[in-house]
């Protein structure tokens, strides 16, 4: 479960402050899919990098499973994000050199996880995600939807207890967005992961369990928007 | 780690124009390197074996009073009966020959009726039978024969001769005070002129028989030093023999590098400029590695923000980052040694002729026309560690730099 109480969030630009963050509180059963959504500017990225232990706070606290995120030092995140966080990104964030299958199995060659399980979990995890026979194919060879595919393909193949969806198919045409959002509830429903994803597309908002509409910095009613 | 040591190597081929050039900053000044250090040891390795072959000995036997005011050449502490020495050193297995060195000034002249001019000079009156088994002087004869004992006659050294317009059957004057101050006027012919590959040998040497000298100088008996020749281990065991068996105390033994000190001081601060230029080299190529490098690191901070979001450990990105900049500089090391080397196989076997240059001024190494490199596989090692850790520590502080954004910041950049 995840508890995100009285987050609060200020950006300091030179002179300027801006208030990314109002004190979101909010709770996520295990297993959830949730969409936040939002306009541009509401704290929808701002809200997912904190759950996601990549940026700092100044005031609330963030707990998952029972561990205050939120107040472990930089080490402890990183090494919480490592073993229990997959991140999916709008721009995939692939690495270019790297082929389909070297990209899934970076998650698991920085767990220090043996070759042979590498191999397996990587091959069963391109298979499911539907990029069989791709697996040598480097990222620049492959589509959008594909790149994707593999971005989800990674953060899924550690098992996480929770995914992160920063606008997964802003870059995407509605049809591929379309089978990304129903291959990202199919996982979700298959490996029991939460999903956490911001968007703003209608269409992905249907695939969701849950919406978590964001305005200002704060969490107000679906109909405000 | 294999998984940090493939995207390392992968990356090297991801930017194939920078890893060239990043690559060719570090080759040009390795081979710089080792051309310019092969030179260097190439012309110290030369001006030894030709200062000690043509101008010191390997060491020379003096009296205190002598080596302590050396330059003065005083011959009142002259040596007395150096064939006693000689002959003692030789039954040890050493070759030893006498030598008197003296001032004067030579009057030099076309034809005998004709004078043409002066210098002060160093002559160097020498034992004709046993000169040769510690110098290799007379061997570089040019051109007419060497001097007989008894005879009058001289030897000159090839650029003096030149320099005065002397060649052989001149006649030259020197004028000079003999054990006691009293003036005595020799009158000399030129019978032969040497050119030892020692330019300032070539330049000033005038060679008299020693018996001519010990003759007109009121020397009999007497040497102002015994020259040995150390050219084994042996030998150098039986001259430590030899300084423990010496009974008169007042006679020493100089090793030639004491005797040349104006050259090791001058060798020392040449290594010393030599170095700097070194340096110099190693920082343009280090301001060209840090320019790509930067740029490197700057155009991946995206690739680096998603890897710390997955979790990657700090010290393995940096370690990425280096394992990669090291490569580059490791194959940019190697093409340089390679280049560099085939030069210095040039230099090594073939040499530069520097003899225009030298003739003219006196750049203190003693090499008279062509100067011939010398390996050192040390340096070698030490160039290619140079570039390769040169290439892993600028990648080190850029990749640290990059790592004090945030993740999101990281993230967000997309050049």
């Amino acid at each position: 479960m995840i508890i995100v109480d009285s987050l609060t969030k200020v950006y300091k630009t030179g002179q300027e402050h801006i208030q990314a963050l109002k004190g979101v509180s909010l709770n996520i059963e295990d297993g959830e899919f949730i969409s936040v959504i939002g306009p541009s500017g509401s704290g929808k990225t701002t809200l997912l990098n904190l759950i996601g232990c990549i940026d700092t706070l100044d005031e609330g606290t963030i707990t998952i499973d029972s561990v205050t995120v939120s107040k472990l030092n930089d080490k402890e995140q990183s090494d919480y994000r490592r073993h229990h966080l997959g991140f999916v990104f709008q721009t995939y964030n692939l690495i270019p050199v790297f082929s389909a299958f070297e990209n899934v199995a970076f998650a698991l060659h920085i767990l220090h996880v043996d070759k042979k399980e590498i191999v397996k979990r990587t091959n069963q995890i391109l298979e499911e995600v539907g990029l069989k026979g791709l697996e040598d194919r480097r990222p620049n060879t492959l589509s959008g939807g594909q790149q994707q595919r593999i971005s989800i393909a990674r953060a899924l193949v550690k098992k996480p207890t929770l995914v992160l969806a920063d606008e997964p198919t802003a870059n995407l045409d509605s049809h591929t967005a379309t089978e990304i959002m129903e291959l990202m509830k199919r996982m979700n429903e298959h490996y029991g992961t939460t999903f956490i994803f911001s968007t703003h597309d209608p269409l992905v908002m249907e695939y969701a369990n849950r919406i978590v509409p964001l305005h200002d910095g704060l969490i107000v009613d679906q109909g405000v928007l | 780690m294999r998984n940090l040591f493939l995207l390392s190597f992968k990356n090297i081929f991801r930017y194939t124009r920078r890893t060239i050039i990043t690559a060719s900053a570090i080759a040009v000044g390795m081979m710089m390197y080792i051309i310019l250090d092969g030179l260097l040891i190439g012309a110290e390795i030369e001006s030894e074996r030709n200062m000690i072959q043509y101008e010191t000995s390997h060491a020379k036997i003096m009296t205190k009073q002598y080596a302590e005011n050396r330059l003065f050449y005083d011959l009142e502490y002259g040596i007395q009966d150096p064939d006693y020495y000689i002959k003692e050193l030789h039954d040890l297995g050493l070759d030893a020959t006498a030598r008197l060195l003296f001032t004067g000034e030579l009057l030099f002249s076309s034809s005998i009726f004709e004078e043409d001019g002066s210098m002060e000079a160093l002559i160097t009156a020498y034992d004709p039978a046993l000169d040769a088994t510690v110098f290799d002087v007379l061997g570089t004869l040019t051109e007419g024969r060497l001097p007989l004992e008894g005879r009058e006659e001289i030897l000159l050294g090839a650029w003096l001769a030149e320099d005065t317009y002397s060649s052989v059957g001149s006649f030259l004057t020197i004028l000079t005070r003999g054990k006691g101050g009293f003036y005595e006027v020799i009158d000399v012919e030129v019978v032969g002129i040497v050119d030892p590959p020692n330019p300032n040998v070539s330049r000033s040497l005038v060679m008299i028989p020693l018996d001519v000298a010990q003759h007109y100088l009121a020397m009999e008996e007497y040497a102002t030093e015994i020259d040995l020749s150390i050219r084994t281990k042996s030998q150098q065991r039986a001259l430590n023999q030899f300084q423990d068996t010496l009974t008169d105390s007042s006679l020493l033994v100089i090793p030639w590098n004491e005797l040349a000190k104006d050259y090791v001081a001058l060798a020392d601060a040449k290594r010393g400029a030599s170095s700097l230029i070194l340096l110099l080299v190693a920082i343009i190529a280090a301001v060209g590695i840090s320019n790509t490098t930067l740029m490197s690191v700057q155009q991946r901070l995206q690739e680096i923000g998603m890897m710390r979001a997955l979790g990657t450990k700090k010290g393995m990105l940096i370690g990425m980052f280096m394992i990669e900049a090291g490569l580059i500089g490791a194959m940019g090391s190697l093409v340089g040694l390679l280049l560099g080397g085939g030069i210095n196989f040039y230099f090594v076997h073939y040499g530069i002729d520097f003899s225009s240059m030298i003739r003219s001024i006196d750049i203190g190494y003693r090499i008279q026309s062509t100067l011939y490199s010398a390996w050192h596989p040390q340096s070698f090692l030490i160039a290619f560690l140079f570039g390769t850790l040169l290439c892993s520590l600028v990648a080190f502080v850029a990749t640290l730099r990059s790592l004090s954004l945030s993740i999101p910041h990281s993230l967000r950049r997309n050049i």
